[in-house]
């Protein structure tokens, strides 16, 4: 079945939160799932919208959650809940 | 057992405008709170659905004689906007309303622009033809497809809300002829009035329930 936009978002930071709330672009592409397009159209809407930032160490690039992540992956059944109950 | 006639008076008015427009600003805020995580299309055609509602509201109270032979609003071109604005509104609000279930088979095709095009043009054939039949089998027409819609959402056992949906475009399309055919509900406007705050208060109970 075809994943919703909430759902891939919600997938999106869910696994960078399990990954201690630092993971490269690379695995991040392979567990979420998604075409490579998808996954750059995907991580470029949820850093415009502050729900992930970029961070660099050592030269090497990671995505980590923002607050507005966390409270996203927080509210994310409420929203799917609203969302089906009013047939949005 | 007749339904006794309450004819509704300034204090019934006011007091009815501000309660719905209370309870629609507090249903669009409320909303807002997770549109603005999401910035999901069927949340904001959700949260329009109130904002219209609460500035029909707010136009329909500025439309209704009690209210404008208080004010001596009597000049033809502020009544004629008064009645466009009110119109309009009304008919965006129940748009949206039918959008938000509908919107994701238009594709897409942006219905938004169409919506208020629409409603524009019932605006302005109602007020410059006079001709408030078209205004009714507008909207008669419209409840139908809300109904087709609402009966094809109903298969989806989690959508819980159709019934109040339709109570909410019935009384809408009521307050509407209220004011343009007062005679047509004549004596029931109390009612009408006590029922759509009751569907809208059950409204603004579950949109806080579910957005806590």
């Amino acid at each position: 079945m075809k994943r919703s936009r909430l759902e891939i978002i919600k997938d999106i930071l869910k696994i960078i939160q399990e990954k201690k709330n630092k993971i490269k672009p690379t695995p991040l592409l392979r567990y979420s799932n998604l075409s490579s397009q998808s996954f750059s159209q995907y991580i470029e809407e949820l850093l415009k919208k502050g729900f992930i930032k970029e961070a660099g160490e050592k030269g090497k690039k990671f995505f980590s959650l923002t607050q507005k992540g966390f409270t996203y992956l927080e509210k994310y059944r409420d929203i799917i809940s609203f969302v089906e109950d009013f047939g949005l | 057992m007749p339904i006794p006639p309450l004819q509704p008076n300034f204090g019934t008015e006011i007091i009815y405008s501000i309660v719905v427009l209370t309870i629609c600003l507090m249903i669009y805020f409320e909303v807002n709170k997770f549109f603005k995580l999401t910035e999901y299309k069927g949340i904001s055609y959700f949260q329009n659905t109130f904002l219209f509602f609460a500035i029909a509201y707010f136009f329909r109270f500025l439309a209704k004689p009690v209210v404008r032979s208080l004010f001596s609003i009597r000049m033809y071109f502020f009544n004629t906007i008064i009645l466009l604005v009110f119109i309009y509104a009304s008919c965006v609000a129940v748009f949206y309303l039918v959008y938000s279930l509908v919107w994701k088979k238009f594709g897409v095709v942006n219905g938004e622009i169409l919506i208020h095009l629409i409603a524009v043009v019932i605006a302005l054939i109602v007020l410059l033809t006079g001709n408030v039949l078209f205004f009714i089998v507008v909207n008669i027409v419209l409840l139908i497809y809300a109904l087709v819609v609402v009966f094809l959402e109903r298969k989806n056992k989690k959508f819980k809300m159709y019934f109040i949906y339709l109570l909410l475009v019935i009384f809408s399309i009521l307050n509407i002829i209220d004011i343009l055919v007062p005679n047509f509900i004549f004596g029931l406007q109390l009612w009408i009035y006590i029922f759509s705050i009751v569907v809208f208060l059950i409204l603004l109970y579950k949109v806080l329930k579910e957005i806590k």
